[in-house]
């Protein structure tokens, strides 16, 4: 701040200085010509603010009343609260998208702090009095726009959730995830979550899977709003809450590596038996070193049964190039982060959605028993038997056509029994007889992988197998 | 030795560039700028690009070290090129060292499209456009290729594959990424206009002034630099980008906004699960400002006709709360926009799109449905086949034939039964392709229904005309379940409903040989003859034995007798002395009047009535009975009625008022089967209905199960499908339990009619056929069995089930 003569009469200047956060003042004019400092008989001041104390002075210009209620604290599958909040988002079709300096607001005040505490204190189980507290505040700025900080925890992962909130006509700018503790240089974003069909699941899955920093979910269809603002991969959706976090994200990771994945509906099956199509926004890399995010990108995609096929030029993989995509974009603004994109075909994403077919279970009688798989196969015993070879075919011929014919065959040699695993979001058909257990099939198997369990070898890790990467068999014993 | 070589090779491209950006001076002067920018004074952007060949390599060098080069390339097509067509050209690419040596090689095939010209003061104007070229020219399409772990790449050379008309060249421009320093970055920001600072930082959230200084570095430490070929005698051209004025409206129009699409040609259905106060709210496809019309028709399980209204919205605003009973309530509009309605509370009541996926079938591009390989087994199998005509895009004729040919093959591949399926089929007023809601271009679907002969392994459909093919499958001996009556009525079906057809679905297939389906909830059809009143309504009589019962049954709001129903008809009747009027339209005859009474005790009571002076007195007891009236012509009569106990009494041949009873004969349903005989005639409609009452009070259900037995079975394809075997659950409401009486017993109420629909299609034989009534568990009950006879007669609801 520059002051001729002498400080006008009625400047606060240390308020003033605790708005911009730090104020160099000099005693003397600049080298511009002013008139009005030349013309004015009393104190005159100008004052020339940086672009960073800008940003302070307008999101401080939204800080109101802040009432620090604590932190809401769930338990239980992560993915089960994101979908039940999915499905309430997804019926709306009214999109008022966030103003500039409710962004500003959310960045500076909110999510920069935030970020910065997880980074302080990346161990929640140690959290005292202080971060409690801080937790409250920033919740407290959060819910002035209707939103609201909650914590998950589910087996010994903790999580931050960034979601509207419950008590409001709170605003629908998705449900945001950031994971507390150690994770992977990664970041997942779910950008249509409304509209293409299971992508959340498999984002949640992909997630989990890459034990991801953060996950960005955008709720209501990108149709919500007809000018095109809740498309947040769109350049006229700049101003959306997804968008911030990603760049705030990136932004406070400063030069570290970061790889963001977005998890998209293609809408046609991928060729050569592969499970999805990933492109690089960074462009083809010639050479044969792999990045170390790339590697672990790949390696979770193989193990959820949906190995890659790299976009490169091919044919068939014409137009699904990265593209115009605004959270591409951004990465100019950054250093050594990464963007990819998954495009994940129909098939797939119905292996990662509801089993619609639940009626046809419920007109048959067939039972449905949700279950933990490990649980339920050690309390039961297993049948060391081949299959048929024409049970094989029907069941075969089931998960291809959902012909409830096949299943009514069954019905007829078997017991049937459908197991829903809450924990992976699957639906498995049980065999048995009255001797026991037969077999479990994977009711949207991705792929025909039959995995049989050797005698001589421990369940449990084909168990981890058969459900993540979903096979489309289990047996128990030699199938020759 | 490499360094002065890339020394050379810089100055050689200055030596290149100075006299090229001369050259570009010259094209950008007045003359050579396309005819439409110049005359419109459209702002437009415009590059350098190099015209690509097929035999010709073009080389670019790569300068200064650089870790990735970027290719953007147009295509450009003949005139008169669809819009609409995907267009893909494949560009070759080698990286070079100094020594013309391959380090690595490649090739990209991109798709791109011709972008939908804009419109300025109506004209059409191309949004990429070359000065003196009438060519189209495609959206930019680009291809990044990182280098930093080739460090002897020296030059990056292109050319494209050989094109087909109508493709007619590719033009590519060449970028590397350059580095600087972050020092210098910092200070270069400070340097740059406000322009360009705007054209670095659109991508970040915030504008430049709000920018951080360490994204301000980021933004300027690599930037994608231009470069032209080594080779001189390229032809080269300058690309015109005209720049968007308005590009809000086709984005608008693109998108559905979550809301439900109407026309005049296309009804939204909605239905209103609960009776409340809703609010329309309408979204004009095009002009907003002009005003809308709404025609709404609402149906609802109480009303006989649905109740039509209009409702004017001023300027495309949306409509007032109102209250809406529940039922479907049948949207239209005076013109396509989109549709959504809302309750108090501003939530959306739209129904979750229901979805259905088909497959295509053209000339040349047969279907085929594996069934279940169980051969042995599948004799009669049942099989509904969807058929509906689509003809992309060009507006459907109101009805139109359908024809294709189906084949009924063994594993082996061998023929066991052909045929053809036809009908005609009307464009749908409520099913469209979900990604063009606003194209009339699909019909109804036709439905065909087959039992598959044994041995059936596959079903091939095929057909010259352009059909979208659903097929459904059902296990022959499974019962159709049927809750009554919140499976009957789209507004009241919960998820857990049993479809009565479960889908089968084809082979995975290629997008372009699905289409996804919206399709909507239909209104229930009545029978314009029934809504008339002109039916016959004759009872069933079931064989023996049999237990029947006379059943007095409320009078529904609404339902109007036809003339020759009103001796079944009693109407209230109030103590002490009054004139009435007996009815008969057309009788001349003496009408021989009955009186009902009903009371709460049974003790003994006297009655006195005095009809036209003549009196009669009774001694009765009991809490129910009927008596008598003398013989009476029909006109007004004087009646006297006095009794010595409290009680309702009720007299036939009058037109019904509030409180009036019907007059029944209904069959017990208790431990013993009810059977009927019937006669399937061929080609006659026959519409029958049966009602159950029930003894129970409310919310006890009855289990009920039909079975058909017809002489025999066509095994198709025919139109219709009748269930053999179904299992109702029916359970009284409060509002139905308890209302009705058995008029012969002392004790006993029972509830109002629940309706048991079931349909006799064409898929029976003609000859006797076999109806029973069997209660597997629940309270016991009567029921009637009828027969609606279309041609002279009060209402009964006519139902067509939705389809799942």
């Amino acid at each position: 701040m520059w002051v001729s003569r002498e400080l006008p009469a009625d400047l606060q200047l240390r308020q003033l200085e605790q708005q911009l956060g730090q104020l160099d003042l000099h005693w003397g004019s600049p080298d511009i010509p002013s008139i009005q400092r030349e013309r004015s008989p009393g104190g005159f001041a100008e004052l020339f603010i940086q672009p960073d104390a800008v940003r302070r002075l307008l999101a401080a210009a939204r800080i109101g009343q802040v009432d620090d209620a604590p932190l809401a604290v769930l338990e239980g599958p992560l993915h089960a609260h994101l979908l039940q909040r999915q499905q309430a988002a997804q019926r709306l079709t009214r999109y008022p998208p966030p103003q500039l300096e409710q962004l500003l607001f959310l960045d500076n005040e909110v999510l920069t702090p935030l970020l910065q505490l997880l980074a302080d204190s990346p161990d929640a189980s140690r959290w005292g009095e202080a971060e409690q507290d801080n937790l409250r505040y920033l919740n407290g700025l959060a819910r002035s726009l209707g939103y609201q900080l909650v914590r998950h925890q589910s087996a010994n992962q903790h999580f931050l959730l960034l979601q509207p909130d419950d008590g409001q006509d709170a605003p629908p700018w998705g449900i945001h995830v950031l994971r507390i503790g150690s994770s992977a240089p990664q970041i997942v974003e779910v950008p249509r979550a409304g509209s293409e069909l299971n992508t959340l699941t498999l984002g949640i899955r992909l997630f989990e899977q890459l034990q991801a920093r953060a996950l960005l979910i955008a709720s209501v269809a990108a149709d919500a709003d007809p000018l095109g603002r809740a498309d947040v991969i769109h350049p006229q959706a700049r101003h959306s809450l997804f968008n911030l976090l990603h760049q705030v994200l990136l932004r406070e990771a400063g030069d570290a590596p970061l790889l963001v994945s977005q998890v998209r509906g293609l809408g046609q099956p991928v060729p050569d038996g592969y499970g999805s199509l990933l492109s690089f926004g960074n462009g083809l890399q010639l050479g044969e070193h792999v990045a170390p995010a790339r590697r672990a990108l790949l390696a979770a995609l193989a193990g959820l049964g949906l190995a890659p096929l790299e976009v490169a030029g091919q044919p068939l993989t014409a137009g699904y190039e990265v593209g115009h995509n605004i959270q591409q974009r951004y990465l100019a603004a950054s250093r050594h982060k990464e963007f990819a994109i998954l495009w994940v075909p129909p098939q797939a994403r119905r292996a990662f959605g509801d089993d619609p077919q639940s009626r046809q279970f419920l007109a048959l009688g067939i039972e449905t028993l949700p279950v933990s798989l490990a649980q339920h196969l050690a309390s039961q015993p297993l049948l060391r038997q081949p299959l048929p070879a024409e049970v094989l075919r029907r069941l075969q011929h089931y998960v291809h056509t959902r012909d409830i014919i096949a299943l009514r065959q069954l019905q007829r040699d078997y017991q049937l029994q459908r197991l829903l695993i809450p924990q992976k979001d699957q639906a498995l058909l049980q065999l048995a007889t009255a001797e026991g257990i037969l077999a479990i099939v994977n009711l949207q198997p991705l792929g025909a992988e039959l995995i049989v369990q050797p005698a001589d070898l421990p369940l449990q890790p084909l168990l981890s197998r058969f459900l993540d990467r979903r096979a489309f068999l289990l047996q128990f014993g030699d199938a020759r | 030795m490499r360094l002065l070589g890339r020394l050379l090779l810089a100055l050689l491209t200055l030596a290149l560039v100075v006299p090229l950006s001369l050259h570009l001076q010259g094209l950008l002067t007045a003359p050579d700028i396309p005819p439409p920018v110049r005359e419109l004074g459209l702002d437009s952007r415009s590059s350098a690009v190099y015209m690509l060949d097929d035999q010709q390599w073009l080389t670019f060098p790569l300068i200064s070290q650089t870790d990735r080069v970027k290719v953007l390339s147009n295509l450009s097509t003949e005139p008169g090129t669809s819009a609409e067509l995907p267009l893909q050209y494949s560009l070759l690419w080698q990286v070079l060292d100094d020594d013309q040596q391959i380090l690595a090689q490649g090739s990209w095939t991109h798709q791109t499209r011709l972008p939908p010209p804009l419109s300025v003061d109506g004209q059409r104007v191309p949004r990429n456009l070359y000065a003196r070229d009438a060519a189209l020219v495609a959206s930019a399409q680009s291809f990044i290729l990182q280098l930093d772990q080739l460090p002897r790449a020296a030059y990056l050379r292109l050319r494209h594959q050989s094109l087909d008309a109508p493709l007619l060249g590719v033009a590519a421009r060449f970028y590397y990424e350059e580095r600087i320093s972050p020092q210098r970055a910092a200070i270069l920001w400070e340097r740059l206009s406000q322009q360009r600072r705007e054209q670095l930082a659109a991508d970040v959230i915030y504008p430049p002034a709000l920018v951080l200084a360490q994204e301000r570095v980021n933004l300027l430490l690599r930037q994608w630099q231009p470069a032209g070929p080594l080779e001189t005698a390229v032809p080269q051209r300058r690309l015109y980008y005209v720049d968007d004025q308005d590009d809000s409206r086709p984005l608008q129009a693109r998108l559905a906004g979550g809301r439900l699409y109407i026309a005049p040609d296309r009804l939204g259905v909605l239905p209103i699960s609960a009776s409340g106060d809703y609010r329309l709210q309408f979204q004009p496809q095009d002009d907003d400002t002009l005003p809308a019309e709404l025609t709404l028709t609402h149906y609802s399980a109480q009303q006989a006709e649905p109740q039509r209204s209009q409702l004017a919205l001023p300027e495309g605003q949306g409509a007032p709360l109102q209250h809406i009973e529940a039922g479907l309530l049948l949207v239209q509009s005076s013109r396509p926009g989109w549709l959504d309605i809302r309750a108090r509370d501003d939530s959306s009541l739209l129904p979750e799109p229901q979805h259905l996926r088909a497959r295509r079938i053209q000339a040349g591009q047969p279907l085929r449905f594996a069934l279940s390989p169980d051969g042995q087994h599948n004799a009669h199998l049942p099989l509904r086949l969807d058929l509906r005509l689509w003809t992309e895009g060009t507006p459907l004729p109101a009805s139109q034939p359908l024809l294709a040919h189906y084949r009924i093959l063994d594993s082996a591949g061998e023929l066991l039964d052909e045929g053809e399926l036809h009908g005609m089929a009307g464009v749908s007023l409520f099913d469209r392709i979900s990604s063009t809601p606003h194209m009339a271009d699909l019909s109804d679907p036709l439905s065909f229904y087959l039992r598959l002969p044994a041995r059936t392994a596959q079903l091939e459909i095929s057909s010259t005309q352009a059909l979208l093919a659903s097929a459904w499958t059902r296990p022959a001996d499974l019962p159709h379940r049927t809750r009554v009556p919140q499976d009957y009525y789209a507004w009241l079906r919960a998820s857990d409903a049993q479809p009565g057809w479960f889908s089968l679905s084809p082979p995975d297939a290629a997008a372009l040989d699905e289409a996804l389906l919206h399709i909507q909830s239909r209104p229930p059809e009545r029978d314009p003859q029934l809504l008339a009143g002109r039916y016959q309504w004759q009872a069933l009589a079931p064989q023996r034995p049999a237990r029947g019962a006379r059943l007095l049954l409320p009078v529904e709001p609404g339902d109007t007798p036809r003339d020759s129903a009103l001796p079944g008809y009693f109407v209230p009747l109030a103590s002490g002395r009054q004139s009435l009027e007996l009815q008969m339209p057309g009788a001349h005859r003496l009408l021989r009047p009955q009186l009902i009474w009903l009371r709460d005790s049974s003790a003994p009571f006297s009655l006195r009535l005095r009809l036209n002076g003549h009196e009669q007195q009774h001694e009765l007891a009991g809490r129910r009975g009927s008596i008598a009236l003398p013989a009476s012509a029909p006109g007004r009569h004087r009646l006297e009625l006095q009794a010595s106990t409290a009680g309702r009494w009720l007299l036939n041949y009058r037109w019904p008022q509030p409180g009036s009873y019907q007059l029944h004969l209904g069959y017990a349903l208790q431990q013993q089967p009810l059977q009927f005989s019937l006669q399937k005639r061929n080609g006659e409609q026959r519409l029958i209905g049966a009602r159950f009452h029930s003894s129970g009070a409310a919310g006890v259900s009855t289990r009920i199960r039909l079975r058909l037995q017809p002489a025999g079975l066509h095994t198709g394809p025919s139109h219709d499908w009748s269930y053999h075997e179904r299992i109702y659950t029916l359970v009284p409401d409060a509002g139905q339990a308890g209302r009705g009486y058995l008029l012969d017993r002392q004790q006993g109420q029972v509830s109002t009619g629940l309706p048991l629909f079931f349909a006799l299609g064409d898929d029976l034989a003609p000859g006797p056929l076999q109806v029973s009534f069997e209660r597997l568990d629940g309270a016991p009950g009567y029921l009637l069995l009828y027969e609606i006879l279309p041609g002279e007669h009060a209402r009964v609801d006519s139902f067509t089930e939705d389809l799942p």
